[in-house]
């Protein structure tokens, strides 16, 4: 297939790389000179010799908000980001190809798309130019609160926030199935602390914290929206704790719409943290509770955690979407580390073989995870074995909101499959009499 | 036999692209088109290539190559809306039309995109005479 849209002496080569609107062939697409700059190609119609295009120059940034739905067709043409686009004359008889300059304005002066035109879908026609493609999409940014201060923000500092943010923003996308959501570091402006990142799946979570920032410098209740939204209380906990102890300020922005900041400063952090730290006991998010009955498998993973084998639907005996399922419950019962390796409860299972030991530190680490925890607050008892495991759905329905209709009944079926199978092994602490 | 289709078929298809393409059926049902009058004329179902005679030049696929042969129609009227939404500097001036197609008019195969058929007229097809204009 032929990949190349025009030659022209100033312009180069320009490759087709993806097509986003056909008509009797491709009329709306992006393009990649030979130098990786790029180009939104859009067709104003064919005269008996000729083809006329709108050749827009456009930055990758710009085309990626494209293809992710974050500004329309009209928007992408009309709001141009250089003084000038190129109108591009292609004859059908010879190899000729007119180029003019237009001042960017000019665009105004024809019938332009409708508002809310967006890519039919995205056809790939070419590889990219440029190496792997990557183009910023968001940044983050880690500044010293207390600008007096002489030392810089050290290095530990910016690691643990990024840490803390990284894993809100990945329980997120895991709350609701969203694959492909790694967010890769690009580079960091100069003298400063900030990092460009490229994400593909943080379109709802960036709408979501800058409304919550946004209630944050209001100083009301975030709660309520957390648990509507089913953010994960305990991981935006740990970013609050991150940034209050750390002495930083934390922003976090898209770099399509870069005016738009979600911001949390310190003395913010320090205000919220402790509230939250309180209800994180009491309330958890869907991501807390388990949705893996089968505590054997659940085993399994930790054995092969620690024989260094892969983990795999196949080994598990479970659809494919199960896998995550039982190395997130894994996590949950504090058993595995969010880097996937064990902690040492999890290599304590592993090195036992000896069923009931393996079950009574399961049923303990169940005790003390986040979902068994609130359960036991819920229920106003002391420990695990005094909760009635009939509960499990009015305390799911009360404590975590975020989850409706049949949900509710799956992850209950596995609080009281694990409560029924862990705990005969369950031992309390013993209470010294004085 | 390379005679009786001679007569069928426009003398304009290649050799090489061995047009009507395979993967047809015959023409059915009711279809959209852009048309440039009302009410429309035949030459308002010219192929592209009769409109246009080396715009296959600017075809980048086989496909492309075969439907510029044939003549565009829309599935639904939103599929047509869209693209007069997407280009109304392009289309601006055109009419959006519906009729009926028969089997006796020619072939037709979906091409290019979702809810786009290309068909490839006989000779002695009149379509014009069966679409009117969508208000």
């Amino acid at each position: 297939m032929e990949d190349i849209f025009i030659s022209h002496p100033f312009l180069g080569k320009l490759k087709f790389v993806n097509v986003y609107i056909e008509y009797e062939g491709p009329r709306v697409f992006s393009l990649e000179s030979e130098t990786g700059s790029s180009f939104i190609a859009y067709w104003v119609g064919d005269n008996d010799l000729n083809e006329n295009w709108f050749l827009i120059p456009c930055s990758k940034t710009r085309v990626y908000a494209f293809e992710k739905k974050q500004i329309d067709l009209k928007k992408l043409i009309s709001q141009q980001e250089q003084d000038n686009f190129y109108k591009v004359e292609i004859y059908f008889d010879e190899d000729r190809v007119e180029v003019i300059p237009q001042p960017s304005k000019s665009i105004f002066d024809i019938k332009l798309p409708a508002i809310g035109i967006y890519a039919d879908e995205i056809k790939v026609f070419s590889n990219s130019l440029v190496e792997a493609n990557l183009v910023p999409t968001h940044e983050v940014k880690i500044s010293k609160s207390n600008q007096d201060k002489k030392s810089n923000v050290l290095l530990e500092h910016l690691a643990n926030v990024c840490d803390s943010f990284c894993d809100l923003a990945k329980q997120y996308n895991f709350s609701r199935q969203q694959r492909g959501g790694s967010i890769q570091a690009l580079n960091a402006r100069y003298g400063s602390f900030a990092i460009n990142l490229h994400a593909k799946q943080l379109e709802s979570f960036e709408v979501l914290i800058y409304e919550l920032t946004n209630l944050m410098h209001d100083q009301v209740d975030i709660l309520p929206f957390l648990l509507k939204n089913d953010i994960d209380i305990k991981a935006f906990g740990n970013l609050l704790d991150s940034i209050s102890m750390t002495s930083v300020n934390f922003e976090f922005k898209t770099l399509h719409s870069p005016d738009e900041v979600a911001i949390i400063y310190k003395h913010e952090a320090q205000r919220y943290r402790k509230t939250l730290s309180e209800m994180s006991l009491q309330y958890i998010s869907s991501i807390r509770v388990p949705q893996a009955n089968d505590i054997d498998k659940v085993f399994q993973v930790v054995d092969l955690t620690w024989d260094g084998e892969l983990i795999t639907h196949e080994v598990l005996r479970v659809d494919k979407r199960h896998v995550s399922y039982y190395k997130n419950a894994a996590r949950n019962l504090g058993l595995l580390k969010s880097d996937g390796t064990l902690t040492s409860v999890g290599q304590k299972i592993a090195r036992t073989k000896v069923l009931e030991q393996r079950m009574s530190i399961t049923a303990k680490a169940f005790e003390e995870s986040e979902c068994g925890w609130a359960w036991i607050n819920w229920s106003g008892v002391d420990s695990l074995k005094d909760i009635d495991p009939l509960t499990a759905a009015q305390f799911l329905e009360e404590r975590c909101p975020s989850l409706t209709g049949t949900t509710i009944g799956r992850r209950a079926d596995t609080l009281s499959a694990w409560y029924g199978k862990l705990i005969p092994f369950y031992i309390g602490y013993i209470a010294v009499e004085e | 036999m390379a005679d009786e289709k001679n007569k069928e078929w426009p003398s304009f298809y290649p050799d090489e692209l061995n047009l009507p393409p395979e993967g047809t059926s015959p023409t059915d049902g009711g279809l959209y088109r852009f048309v440039e009058r009302t009410p429309p004329e035949k030459a308002c179902f010219k192929s592209s290539h009769e409109q246009s005679p080396l715009r296959h030049r600017r075809c980048f696929t086989r496909e492309a190559r075969e439907s510029v042969y044939g003549t565009s129609f829309w599935e639904t009227k939103t599929a047509a809306l869209n693209k007069l939404n997407a280009f109304p500097e392009a289309l601006g001036d055109k009419i959006l039309a519906y009729g009926m197609l028969d089997d006796s008019m020619g072939v037709m195969k979906h091409t290019l995109e979702p809810e786009h058929i290309t068909v490839w007229f006989r000779i002695s097809a009149k379509p014009h005479l069966n679409f009117n204009e969508v208000k």
